[in-house]
């Protein structure tokens, strides 16, 4: 269980998170919908650690994550999949995968990650196929692929989501959104941050409508969906079920 | 013909001492951005420290290299800690330059201060005698010298290639937030780069020292060629360096020979001035592939 109460934080004078709430259940998957600049991406870094709250906390399994430095965020078992993916280009599909398991890499036999990568080359065949290849020369798709990969790797508790499908062609976001469903039915907990109001409140448990750097309505996803609030703001006519892409604000 | 190839030997021996500089410039600019000003000074440094400990302590060559290894070490941490972390922090460009540059002054004072103002001889492992094959004479210290360094820098590759620990120092020469979101300890491998890179420098010192002399000078205009060695190879590039610090070493060689030994340093900075004209990436400065 993931929980974060009350967080504020400022990039100097600017305040971009006037205090957010809210808690991912283990094996569930949160989604975090909100236009451009509403405090998404500020909220994810700061639970990994890569911006630090003015104030409020960040808890994992009842433990305070205050003042930890990324890396040791990561040991604990949260695994960031970041904005615009990034992978390490000039290494190998396969490095980069390695790369994920490398806060536990020394204490787990070797058969254990072999049988982590097996699992990951049978979700995602492509990255099985360009294993040897740098993964600076994938498609985005393909990308986005290695960098969930990465996450999986780290055996990880919880795993955040900045914007899987950014950048992507809509083939490729059904692809992407069909990976998180089945990360989801393997019980995998993970907090999603889209700009996709539609496809995130399709496949997330809970959801949260971010604005402002305020959580301004929060519940049920599929209540969400319906709420006339929220498809006001986000699902308007260019986010029908069957035109496959979100309104982008 | 016997000549030319005992230039090229002597040429490709300086050259490796050109290039283990530069690799340890190279090293610290891909994890930090940063180099050291002060790297010519800690060969120095490890040169005095292991002639103490050859000589003085009579530990044999092995034992100075050792010593010299050790030194370096401390001296990148003591670097990376005071100079440039603090820079880092607040991202200021001048900062590093002046601390380390700075850094190297101390040293070189401090020198003078603990082993003199003289030069010293320091005594070949492999004894003075040229060898002599195919009529070509060549000192023992020159193969040492290109030996031991073309097993530094492909044991540095090597590591970073196929160890997860050198996959991790790539991954932050790379991107440095995403490391450590991978559990990467990112300010510890940039100590850990100024120190590699530091004890490199220290070991060059050892090795390159029986060919010159020792003294508290010594390192002042090899670290200041190995700076355009790295320009001209490409600061991002491992294989840049090793080819830029041969094309120096044998054209000061060639110039010296066939020029004259008062325009011997010249090459070097002409071929940094002509780079930065045509080429300022240098020879093998790589753009990153990127697509989205």
């Amino acid at each position: 269980m993931l929980e974060i109460r009350d967080l504020v934080v400022r990039y100097g004078p600017l305040e971009a998170l006037h205090g957010v709430s809210l808690s991912v259940p283990d094996g569930k998957l949160v989604a975090v919908i909100g236009s451009n600049g509403a405090g998404k991406t500020t909220m994810l870094r700061t639970i990994s650690g890569l911006l630090r709250p003015a104030s409020g906390a960040v808890e994992l399994e009842g433990r305070s994550l205050a003042g930890l430095k990324p890396h040791a965020i990561a040991r604990l078992g949260i695994a960031h999949v970041p904005e615009g993916r990034r992978v390490f280009p000039d290494q190998s599909v396969l490095d980069n995968l390695l790369l994920g398991a490398f806060s536990h890499l020394a204490g787990t036999p070797k058969a254990e990650i072999q049988s982590l990568l097996d699992d990951i080359f049978t979700s995602f065949p492509r990255l099985a196929e360009r294993r040897t290849q740098l993964a600076g020369t994938l498609s985005g798709g393909e990308q986005q692929m290695l960098a969930i990969g990465r996450a999986l790797m780290a055996k990880p508790r919880v795993i955040l989501l900045d914007e899987p499908s950014m950048g992507l062609a809509p083939l490729l976001i059904d692809e992407v959104f069909r990976r998180l469903e089945a990360l989801k039915a393997r019980g995998i907990t993970m907090l999603l941050v889209e700009q996709l109001a539609y496809r995130a409140l399709a496949v997330a448990d809970t959801a949260y409508v971010i604005e402002h750097g305020k959580i301004e309505i929060s519940g049920d996803a599929q209540a969400l969906a319906k709420d006339p609030r929220v498809r006001a703001a986000y699902l308007g006519e260019a986010a029908r079920p069957d035109s496959g892409i979100g309104l982008r604000t | 013909m016997t000549d030319l190839l005992q230039l090229i030997l002597s040429g490709v021996a300086l050259g490796m001492i050109y290039a283990l500089l530069a690799f340890g410039y190279n090293i610290t600019f891909s994890t930090s951005r940063t180099i050291n000003f002060a790297q010519g000074e800690f060969l120095m440094l490890g040169a005095l420290t292991g002639l103490t400990a050859a000589v003085t302590w009579k530990l044999g060559y092995a034992g100075a290299l050792f010593a010299a290894a050790i030194v370096g070490c401390l001296l990148g941490v003591v670097l990376e800690k005071a100079a440039i972390a603090p820079a880092l922090k607040t991202r200021s460009a001048v900062s590093w330059i002046l601390a380390t540059v700075a850094l190297g002054i101390i040293a070189r004072n401090a020198a003078e201060r603990i082993w003199g103002t003289d030069d010293a001889r320091f005594p070949a492992p492999l004894g003075d005698d040229p060898l002599t094959f195919l009529g070509v004479r060549v000192l023992p210290q020159e193969l040492l010298v290109i030996g031991a360094a073309a097993l530094i820098m492909s044991g540095v590759e090597l590591f970073r290639r196929k160890s997860i620990w050198g996959k991790a120092v790539t991954a932050v020469a790379a991107d440095k937030d995403a490391a450590a979101l991978m559990g990467i300890n990112v300010p510890l491998v940039i100590t850990f780069s100024f120190v590699l890179s530091s004890a490199i420098a220290a070991v060059s010192g050892v090795l390159v020292a029986p060919l010159t002399l020792a003294g508290a000078t010594m390192g002042t205009l090899l670290g200041t060629k190995a700076y355009a060695v790295a320009i001209v190879g490409g600061l991002q590039s491992g294989l840049g360096v090793l080819v830029g610090g041969l094309l120096l070493g044998l054209s000061e060689q060639f110039t010296a020979r066939y020029v004259s030994t008062g325009y011997k340093d010249t090459p070097g900075f002409v071929l940094l001035i002509f780079i930065l004209l045509v080429k300022p990436s240098g020879l093998f400065g790589k753009k990153s592939i990127k697509k989205v």
